[in-house]
């Protein structure tokens, strides 16, 4: 009896020593063979803001800074827009505010995104609350893209690259001060008569800060360039808040979180549904500590988001009833992870991370409608979806010229769902999926998929002005709750599905296997020049998608549009980025002058069919010529698009035009303000964005249908202070 | 990768897969080799042994702001230190700064230069000042000799320490870091002279040093104490 009773504190002993340990390791006594304030002062060390090593920043990844994102933000306030200055980066249009980012043609789902850290959820089944959508340019410290091979520690449950877009990290005063500063924006736009607003303020004292964002956006339908005309269901409003909270001790650095974003209605140009509110509230909290043996990170969230669907003026409205949709998501997860300092300037990262979603999907009944009642339309019934990962990797430095960064990870995820039902259980309207609910009710919907990632970067510094990086990856995403459990096969049901804004209906497949790509990928880098410094990068890349999720079709509909099912294919993805630099001059009387300039050619093939893959960005380039001088900076650049030819046909993919557009920006710093002043499509030039989807609000409306039409030539104004 | 290759026919029936069973036994096993191995390495550091270096020598000021007021920052660049009064002569020689000398020898201290080689610097590369043979006039060369003998080793210990430093980091401020070495390079005792504000920056620069060390023995004119400031983002 008295050892059972002694037993158990043995292992706490021991996890109270390790956590002693873990804790104690800065903690060292002073002694009394301090230096002495004689001594030899050597010259400072610099450690720049962005990562330079492999794990966190291969050469094939891109940042926009703060200065970057601050002189861009009185033009956009969707953050995947702004990111398209960047080589093989594109994006699938949506909403206002909520553009899919695609990298290197793997669009959506397939490119990780991680906002502050973690992952977000999407809660909807059109994707109209993709996780960019949650962060506003105005209030971004920094986004950085890597288009080219992810370092495990950064992937998982993804195809693609990845994005990681980061706030502003917590500052603290000066011993026995107190710091407050502040700055506050405001932007409007002529073209859609678009305005905002953002606040950021903090608060803090040598131990505590309190830091607080918030931001609004509001615009109405733009019009298109030339002839195009207005643009319908392109109206959106947005408000997002951050309430952030700091404390820095002997442990470490500790944060609390808490950030509230709504949106009361988001028109979506190309899909049949707008998004009339969305709320979502997230809590989070981390914790960094840097110890002798290393650097430790701990993060956690819960995220609840409400979001519903119905039809803004253009498509109808809801006068009568329109069609409900609503959705709602819980999310929760955590992320540990550890770098581990080995001898010889090696690292071990290792971390974990789980990420649980669960989602009901359900269309009330619209009173008095035939089709729609008068049962509530179950479309995903307690669906869930959870995402155990464990990762390692190992960055080793050879010698001068050759580090390594070598990574395998393993996901785990869990997917299961309920039972289902149509808006009626009798009736010809409903027959489709009447059927489909009760084939998809027999059937079993629990999923496992195990799966693995490995990377390897090689990272060859052949001179101080030469870099070269070869990279491998094999990666794995597993289908999403509404590629495997989306069941309805009625025409207006399946066309509720989709976040491609093509017209087309969607159907789930519930024997869909997880995609994954091996990828080759080399980046070389050359910088030169020294009183007119140049820089030039170049990235060749090749996917091989072995089960990628494609479409099937199932039937035509009767508008002209085609029902799909997810399928697997396999599928390749090749193409080449560029990016380079040249300083022009830099005199105190002339100023700097820089100019900058990218390019991007892809390819997506389906090798079942032989076909284009969805969505390809054909070849475009940007050319930009940056000049500041004294409080002057100011900008003129050109996009070039090429006509996008290669369609899908499976999904009647419309072809674009090629276009250029001439784009003015200026920025006006004095003291503590600032004024910004662009304009956009100087020439007012009428285009089609390649990747931007049939224009569906304007179809509803005059029965005629085109690609969405690109902005018009538009007037930006910024104002702004600092505090 | 797929632990098995899955058969088509299988995916088409419907049927059961196997494979797939493996794999989740597989991927549990990987996860529970991953876990195994963070706490192996949580474990192993844990009791987080001083520096092999200078076993029990090591001192560190943790957070000084938190604890106690900090020192006055220093003010003045000061000279390097020799061991031994410096001749008259030197006071005529031409006046060879540490930091001149590195604005030479690496153009960007301050840039990325993580894959700068270091210098070839070995104790017997630092002839002591008496060996110093030149004919005009002896002291003065050898004042220039010790001050070049300075400067090539605060640019090897700089070199040495930047090799070591953070990969990068989103956090801003400026930590200054004083630390003496003992006659075999050995650090001897390291403190923080002025916080940057953060904590965490504090300590990557206190473990920069750390790191860096062992160092090559510093020559007599270098003196034993040093000084360096790491700016953050």
């Amino acid at each position: 009896m008295s050892l059972h009773h002694s037993e158990p504190a043995t292992p706490r002993r021991h996890l109270i020593a390790l956590a002693a340990s873990l804790f104690a390791a800065p903690a060292f006594a002073q002694t009394a063979a301090a230096p002495a304030a004689t001594a030899t002062e050597l010259p400072a060390v610099a450690v720049e803001s962005a990562a330079q090593a492999l794990r966190d920043a291969p050469l094939a990844s891109a940042t926009l800074t703060a200065a970057e994102l601050e002189r861009q933000r009185s033009r956009s306030s969707d953050v995947a827009e702004l990111l398209q200055g960047l080589p093989g980066v594109s994006a699938y249009g949506g909403g206002g505010v909520a553009s899919l980012p695609a990298l290197h043609g793997l669009a959506d789902d397939r490119v990780k995104v991680v906002v502050d850290g973690l992952p977000i959820d999407n809660a909807c089944p059109n994707h109209m609350n993709p996780p960019l959508s949650y962060s506003d340019p105005q209030t971004l410290s920094r986004v950085q893209v890597i288009a080219g091979i992810t370092p495990v520690s950064l992937g998982g449950d993804s195809l693609g690259g990845t994005i990681v877009v980061d706030s502003a990290e917590p500052r603290f005063a000066a011993a026995g001060a107190t710091l407050f500063d502040g700055s506050l924006n405001s932007f409007y736009r002529n073209n859609g008569d678009a305005f905002g607003g953002a606040l950021a303020a903090t608060l803090a004292s040598e131990r505590y800060h309190l830091g607080y964002s918030g931001s609004g956006t509001r615009a109405r339908h733009y019009d298109g360039g030339g002839d195009d005309g207005v643009v319908r269901s392109t109206e959106y409003e947005k408000y997002d808040q951050t309430l952030k909270l700091a404390t820095q001790n002997t442990l470490g650095l500790f944060e609390l979180a808490g950030n509230l974003q709504h949106s009361p209605y988001e028109g979506f140009p190309n899909q049949y549904m707008d998004m009339t509110f969305n709320r979502s509230a997230q809590g989070s909290a981390r914790y960094r500590g840097v110890f002798d043996w290393g650097d430790v990170e701990a993060r956690g969230y819960y995220r609840d988001t409400e979001h519903k669907m119905n039809f803004l003026d253009d498509k109808g409205g809801t006068a009568s009833g329109g069609m409900p949709m609503d959705t709602r998501v819980r999310g929760a997860g955590y992320l540990v992870k550890a770098d581990v300092l080995l001898d010889g300037g090696d690292t071990l990262r290792i971390g974990n991370e789980l990420q649980r979603q669960s989602l009901n999907d359900y269309w009330p009944p619209v009173a008095g409608s035939m089709m729609m009642g008068p049962d509530t339309y179950i479309n995903v019934n307690g669906g869930h979806r959870t995402r155990l990962g464990t990762f390692a990797e190992w960055e080793a430095r050879w010698n001068e010229r050759w580090s390594t960064l070598a990574g395998v990870r393993n996901d785990t995820v869990w997917m299961n769902t309920g039972d289902v039902q149509p808006y009626a259980t009798t009736g010809m309207m409903n027959a489709a999926d009447i059927a489909a609910a009760a084939a998809f009710n027999a059937a079993d919907h629990k999923k496992t998929d195990t799966n693995f990632d490995a990377t390897l970067l090689v990272r060859y510094q052949a001179s101080a002005a030469t870099a070269l990086e070869f990279g491998y990856a094999h990666k794995t995403r597993s289908p999403n709750l509404y590629e495997r459990y989306a069941w309805g096969r009625g025409s207006m049901s399946s066309r509720m599905i989709g976040w491609y804004g093509d017209g087309n209906g969607y159907v789930g497949n519930l024997d869909l296997d997880p995609e994954v790509a091996d990828t080759v990928s080399a980046t070389l880098r050359h910088s030169g020049g020294l009183a007119q410094p140049w820089t030039v990068s170049v990235t060749p890349y090749y996917s091989l998608v072995h089960d990628y999720i494609d479409a099937d079709k199932l039937a035509d509909l009767s508008n002209g549009f085609v029902q799909l099912q997810f399928a697997n294919h396999d599928a390749e993805l090749y193409g080449l980025d560029l990016a380079g630099a040249l300083q022009l001059w830099d005199t105190p009387a002339a100023g700097r002058t820089q100019l900058k300039a990218t390019a991007s050619w892809g390819r997506g093939r389906n090798q079942d069919d032989g076909g284009s893959l969805y969505h390809q960005m054909p070849l475009n380039g940007r050319l930009a010529l940056l000049h500041a001088l004294g409080g002057w900076d100011s900008q003129i650049e050109l996009v070039l698009v090429d006509a996008k030819t290669r369609v899908d046909a499976t999904r009647q993919e419309p072809e674009t035009g090629g276009y250029a557009l001439l784009n003015l920006g200026t920025r006006y710093r004095w003291q503590r303000y600032h004024v910004d002043f662009g304009v956009d499509n100087v020439l007012d030039r009428a285009y089609a964005a390649p990747l931007g989807g049939q224009s569906i609000g304007d179809f509803k409306a005059t029965g005629e249908l085109r690609p969405v039409p690109g902005r018009g030539r538009s007037l930006n104004l910024g104002l702004g202070l600092s505090f | 990768m797929q632990a098995a290759p899955r058969a088509a026919d299988d995916r088409e029936a419907g049927v059961p897969r196997d494979p797939r069973r493996a794999r989740r036994l597989a991927g549990a096993g990987l996860t529970a080799l991953l876990h195994l191995a963070v706490i192996a390495a949580l474990l192993r550091a844990g009791p987080s042994p001083p520096p092999a270096a200078a076993p029990g020598a090591v001192s560190v000021r943790l957070l000084p702001a938190l604890a106690a007021p900090l020192p006055p920052p220093p003010t003045a660049r000061p000279e390097p230190r020799t061991a031994t009064p410096m001749p008259r002569a030197a006071l005529r020689a031409p006046a060879v700064k540490p930091a001149a000398t590195l604005a030479h020898a690496a153009p960007a201290p301050s840039a990325a230069a993580s894959t700068a080689a270091a210098p070839d610097l070995t104790p017997s590369a630092s002839p002591p000042a008496s060996d110093a043979t030149a004919a005009a006039d002896p002291h003065a060369v050898a004042a220039v000799d010790d001050a070049r003998i300075a400067a090539a080793y605060v640019q090897a210990l700089w070199t040495q320490i930047a090799a070591a430093r953070p990969s990068g980091t989103a956090l801003h401020g400026e930590a200054l870091v004083g630390f003496s070495l003992d006659a075999d390079g050995r650090l001897v005792a390291l403190e923080l002279l002025q916080s940057s504000g953060n904590g965490l920056l504090d300590r990557l620069a206190l473990r920069t040093v750390r790191r860096a060390a062992p160092f090559p023995p510093p020559p007599a004119a270098a003196g034993r104490e040093f000084r360096i400031a790491f700016h953050f983002g």
